[in-house]
Formats: structure tokens, sequence, C-alpha cells
């Protein structure tokens, strides 16, 4: 987690922004003197001192010219002392200026004098505690001087006269009074102002801590979110693994992280995936179960702050050697079973509080969903290759016995034996076109099992379709003719070589075009249509046929699927004819569709990404 | 002329029988051997005109290796002398696309001079058992 920066705002940053306020009232304040002494003047007629009143303005003037530079000067200063005393003098200078406007309205008779107030309270807001009574005391010192200098006649006497009638400076009991009165009412102010401020204080930092724990919380949630996502976004377990130890290590924002798994006797912890950490420290040795921060996989998190002190690392040495100074491991566990852990390695040592011990479990908790899910997957994909092991070893085991069969069959109907009688010969014949559509199943079968998701490109010979679906129709042009059935095909000039597994296309026209022949009547059409579009290459094989009702459509690539109407216009067929097809297509990041109407006919689209297919210019 | 020998290699005994009852139906001398080594054995003994070979025996390519020890032997090996019989291989439906090499393209280099595909037809076999024995 990244530390808090926020951490000298509530000083430096509110003390700046307070002085820079102060300055701006300032600027206030003078153009407040300004306006009321001309209205003293000349409105209510009443004489006053203007040369030395504007001499005061024109200090004060000074001082917030000079205040304001200084402070945009300490633009980049983060230091609270610094602030405290320019705002200690600055309030100290404003007091002065406030004494000397105080004595040139009148002195104790003065209604300037209260302002002192407002000076009294902006002292709380700004300064620290300790000066909150210094101020009100230099107030009362200022203004008593003023009024005993006064009554003293040490220095001149401003009368306002027709404000004051009667010459209240010269009384005593007067100075007396209006001091006690003055002096009370700043202090009880003070106070009461300075209990406000710390009490807001207070809740301004417990806003803060607030703000800044939730900040925490919510970039943990954020974290773990985006952990969660980026470790669920793929099923194969070396990579969730590989992406759990990448991410942990740098959200706990430490030197690396590993994960370790138990293996089958549960005596071992296997490494499965790391971040950060050195080959030679990884193959270090066998890490066992009882050796090494055995509490993890009792379902606790172990914290280790010194790893060459601590008894419950296995090899500390090696720890050393590899720069890591503190460790934490917490328990990977699914189901109430633990089925590792995930360490986290630090370069300084650190010890984890219980606020990181908790978000590191949080990641274990998600990670062991994650490499549970990544397990079960590849368990699945291990038994469907089995599946398909196993069905092209028992359709190749059956192969052998079936030519046999074919080949003893044969030489029997050749006459090689003797005669045979028509019927002997007749039912002979029979078990002999039996074995053909066996032999043909379990081709069928080996074509589907031979089916490799992943093209390797050793095995792959560039092939060129249109040639393919010559040799194709070629083949089945006897059928064709046979049951007159019109053929119409469409291809581009330009040639287009794909890259396939040998047979691939042979297989997929021989079973679309195939099919067509096989379900479609006499005299009917067929219509082959090869087209280069934007981005792929596009093959449409139609015919008017028998077609495949609405119900049979969403069944007819699944594995040994025939429609009823099928079933009855040929018995002979495997139902596998399509889901080769379909295998075949996906195998090139294809896609195949059908659209089809019982007795009008099928038509089924293949689109191949044009990054799959080559087109050569056409041959002059 | 004495009728030609042939001898007929193949794991599966029945295949090897009907392929015998439709060569000697043909007035052939048929040899057999179910095995790769016992292929090599009775060469020796028998020195045939032609061998039938099956392509897979106990091993995915016996018969290729057969094959190949009988047509690039060392000039000073046993079997050097054999190196000019004709051997016909048997293959399954489909295996010949699986192979490496044809005949269109190895040309010389083919370590067989034709095939024939299982399940066998007897007028396919006689016809190309025919050519072969011309040719040699």
């Amino acid at each position: 987690m990244t530390q808090n920066n926020l951490s000298h705002l509530p000083v430096e940053e509110e003390l700046r922004g307070r002085i820079f306020w102060l300055i701006r009232l300032r600027w206030v304040a003078l153009a407040g003197i300004l306006v009321s002494v001309s209205l003293t003047e000349h409105i209510f007629h009443i004489p006053l001192p203007e040369r030395e009143i504007y001499l005061v303005s024109l200090g004060i003037f000074l001082c917030n010219a000079i205040f304001f530079l200084y402070l945009k000067r300490l633009e980049r200063c983060n230091s609270a002392k610094i602030f405290s005393r320019f705002a200690f003098i600055q309030i100290l200078l404003d007091w002065l200026a406030l004494t000397f406007l105080i004595h040139y309205t009148g002195g104790i008779e003065s209604p300037v004098i209260l302002f002192f107030f407002f000076h009294a309270l902006i002292s709380s807001i700004l300064l620290s505690p300790k000066n909150f009574y210094l101020q009100p005391t230099l107030g009362v010192f200022l203004v008593g001087m003023v009024a005993i200098l006064e009554y003293k006649e040490v220095i001149g006497h401003v009368t306002l006269s027709g404000f004051i009638t009667n010459s209240h400076y010269q009384n005593p009991i007067y100075i007396f009074g209006i001091l006690f009165f003055f002096a009370t009412a700043l202090y009880v102010s003070t106070y009461l102002s300075t209990s406000i401020i710390k009490k807001l204080r207070e809740r301004n930092k417990e806003l803060i801590n607030l703000k800044r724990v939730a900040e925490d919380a919510y970039q943990r949630i954020q974290t773990l979110y985006s952990l969660n996502n980026t470790i669920s976004s793929t099923l194969d377990l070396e990579e969730v693994l590989g992406l759990v130890a990448r991410k942990t290590a740098e959200v706990m924002n430490v030197k690396g992280c590993s994960v370790r798994l138990l293996d089958q006797t549960r005596k071992r912890l296997e490494l499965g995936a790391s971040y950060g950490l050195s080959e030679e420290y990884l193959q270090k040795g066998p890490v066992d179960a009882d050796k090494s921060l055995t509490e993890a996989l009792k379902g606790k998190p172990v914290s280790v702050l010194d790893v060459t002190k601590d008894p419950r690392v296995q090899y500390p040495e090696e720890a050393k050697r590899e720069g890591i100074a503190s460790m934490l491991a917490v328990p990977l566990v699914f189901r109430e079973e633990v089925i590792g852990t995930l360490r986290i390695h630090t370069a300084k040592p650190r010890d984890f509080d219980s606020e990181e011990t908790e978000f590191a479990s949080a990641i274990a908790r998600a990670v062991s969903i994650a490499i549970t899910n990544a397990k079960a997957y590849k368990k699945v994909l291990e038994f469907d290759k089995a599946r398909s092991r196993f069905m092209m070893m028992v359709a190749h085991e059956m192969r052998a016995p079936v030519t046999a069969i074919q080949g003893i069959l044969r030489t029997i109907l050749d006459g090689y034996l003797g005669e045979i009688s028509p019927r002997q010969k007749e039912l002979l014949s029979r078990a002999e076109s039996r074995t053909y559509s066996f032999l043909a199943l379990i081709n069928d079968l080996l074509d589907l099992g031979a089916d490799e998701t992943e093209l390797v490109e050793s095995k792959l010979s560039p092939t060129s379709i249109r040639d393919t679906l010559g040799k194709v129709l070629g083949l089945l042009g006897l059928k064709m003719k046979e049951k007159n059935i019109e053929i119409e095909v469409e291809t581009p000039e330009t040639p287009l070589i794909i890259s396939e597994v040998e047979g691939d296309m042979e297989k997929l026209f021989t079973n679309l075009i195939g099919n067509a022949v096989k379900y479609t009547a006499s005299n009917g059409k067929i219509s082959v249509r090869i087209g280069i579009e934007d981005k792929s290459i596009k093959i449409v094989v139609s015919d008017t046929g028998i077609g495949i009702s609405s119900e049979d459509l969403p069944h007819i690539f699944e594995e040994f699927y025939r429609t009823k109407n099928a079933r009855m216009l040929e018995r002979e067929g495997t139902g596998l004819g399509l889901s080769i097809v379909k295998r075949i297509v996906e195998r090139y990041d294809g896609k195949i569709s059908v659209e089809s109407e019982p007795n009008k006919g099928t038509t089924f689209t293949i689109i191949f990404p044009r990054n799959k297919v080559k087109i050569s210019p056409a041959s002059p | 002329m004495e009728n030609p020998k042939i001898l007929v290699v193949d794991d599966d005994p029945d295949i090897v029988e009907t392929m015998r009852i439709v060569l000697e139906a043909n007035s052939y001398q048929v040899f057999t051997a179910g095995s790769g080594p016992e292929c090599l054995n009775k060469i020796k003994e028998v020195d045939p005109d032609l061998i039938i070979l099956d392509v897979m025996m106990d091993t995915i390519t016996e018969g290729f290796q057969v094959s190949y020890q009988l047509r690039n032997p060392d000039p000073n090996s046993e079997y050097a002398k054999y190196a000019k019989i004709p051997i016909l291989m048997l293959t399954g439906i489909g295996e010949k696309t699986k192979m490496k090499f044809s005949p269109q393209t190895d040309g010389d280099y083919l370590p067989v001079d034709d095939f024939v595909e299982k399940p066998i037809q007897s007028q396919v076999l006689l016809e190309k058992v025919r050519k072969l024995l011309k040719n040699g």
C-alpha cells in the first residue's frame, strides 16, 4: 500500500491557506479603513488625523505586500514551524497597527477597540495553543498603555468631536471600567474560540484519519479486485501461478513472492511459481512441509521478522544470501484443506501488522480459488485427451480385424476356395458391405480423434483450396451423374493457398459435398461458392435436398447425430461427418453456420479468417 | 522358368493367409513372415523375387525400417545382394497420406516400389505384383 501523503496537509497546507486568507482579509480591512475615514469626515463631519491614519494604512499596505510576496516564496516550504512563526509576526504587527489606529481615533474612547475581538479570534485560529493567552494579554497591555499614556498626557489625545461629548479619557473609572470589561471579554472570547478550534482540529484529524483508512481499504479492495480479474483471466495453471506471484509482489510492494504447493505426499512444498527471486535461491533444495514455516500449513499466517534468526526458516543462509530480510507466509486453503502457501519476501526488515497479514490472507483466498479452478480445468483437459486417445486406440485396434475379415470374405467371394451358391454369395456380399461401413465408421472416428486443437507448424503443408475442391468433385462425379445432379461451382481467379494438416480440406469438402449429394434427390442442384471477402474467405455449399428440420438443426454437429429424414433416406452413415467438418473448421479459427428448410434444401457457410489463407496473385 | 517367389510379411496371420490363397491360386510360390526380423531371416533363406511388406507391424514404422535396411545396406552387409528385390508395401486406408514421402515427390529415394491399400482387392494386388515382377 502506498503510504498516505496527506500527513502534512492539516498543518502546513492548512496554515498556508489560512495565512493567505489573513492577507486577503487585510486588503479588505485596508479598504475598510479608507472608506470609514472618508465617511467619518465627509458624512458625519467628525475630524480625524487623516495624515497619521493614512500613514498607518500605508504601513499596513507595505507590510501586507511583503507578507504576500514572502508567502509566494514559501510555496514549496513544508515546515509548520516557519508558517507558524510567520503567522505570529503578522498578528503581532496587526496588534501594533490596531493600537495606532485606536490611538488616532480616540484612544480608550475609540469604537475601533472592538476590532480587537476578531483579532483575538484570528489568532486563536492561526496560532498554536501556547500563544492563545499571550495574544489577549498583549492586546490588553497595548490598549491599557494607550489609555494610560493619553491619560498622563504623555501622548496626545484625539478627540472625536461629535462622537464623544465628554473627555472620558481623563476619567480613571471610565478607563478602568472599559479596560476591565475589554480584558474580560477578550479573554473569554479567546477561551471560547480556542476550545471550539481545538475541538474542530481534533474532529478534522479524525476525519483525515478516517479518510486515510477508507482510502487504504478502497485501495485494497481495488487491488484484490484487479488481482482477481487478472488471475481469473486464464485457466492455464502455470499462467495463473505466475500471475499470482507477480501481482502479489507488486501490490504488497515487496522484493519477491512465491507460490508453493503441497505435493501428493503432503511432505514437500513444490514451487508453483515465483517472482523476484533468483534461480539459485529457488534451487536451494527441497522445501519440507515439517521444517519450513510449518504453522502456515496448519492454516495460520506466519510472519518472520529476521530470516537469519528465526528457527521456522528452513534455509536461513540461502535467504540471507538472496537478500531476504523478512518473510510472510499465508496458507492457501481450499475447502478447509491447506493446499500450499503464498510466501512474501521483503528486502528490508518488515514487521507485518495484522492489517497486512489479513490483506495477504485475502489475496491467498482469491488465489486458492483460481488455483483450484485451473487445476480442475487441467484435469478436464487431461480427461478429454485421455478420452480422445482411448477412442483412437479402440478405433485403431478395430481396424485390423475388420480388414482381415474383409480380406477373408473377399477371397471366398472371388471364388478362390471353390464355387459358392448364389445364396451364399449374396449373404457373404452383404457381410462384406457391412464391413465397409464399419471401416468407414472407424476411419471417421480416427479422423475425429486425430484432432489436434493446436496446429503444429511442422505438420502443415500448403494446399490449394481450389485444387482440393476439384479433386473431391472428381471423386463424387460418378454419384452425381447417376442422380443427374446439376453442380454449379464458383471460385475466385486467384489461387487460395491454406497451410493445412494434410487431408483436412479434402475431408471437409468430401463430407460437406458428399452429404449434399447423398441427401439431394435426382435432378437436384448443388452449388459450391468460394469468395474472398474483406477479412475472410467464405465457402458456401448449398443443395436442393431434403433439408433439416428446425428441431434437428441445433444438433447436427454433435457426434453420432443423424436426423430422422437422413436415416430414412440413407441407412448407411456414421453421424460423424459434420462433427469432423466442424472440428476442421475450428482448427483453422474458422466458423461454420447452417441454414435449412425441410424439402427445400440446406446451405452451409464456412468462414476462414484471411490470415489463415494465403491469397496468391493470379497466375498469368 | 520357375514360378516367382513372393515373400509376404504381415503380423496379421489372416491377412497373410488370404494373400497366400490369392497368390498361390495364381501360381506364385508364397513364403511368409510375421515380423521384421523374421522377414530378414527369410530373405536369406528364400531369396524372393518380390516382397510384400506391411507398413505397420509391432511398431508403426517397422515395415519402413525393414525396407530401408534392404535398400540402403552397408556395401559389406549380408543384405547387399537383396537391394534390388522389388518391394510392394501394404498400407491401411489413409495411412499413406500421413507418410512423409510419396512416389511423386521422392522418386528414386523411395524405399519401396509401390503401395497396396488394405482392404486388399485381389485384382489390384495381382496387377501390381505382375507389374513389379515384370520390371524386376
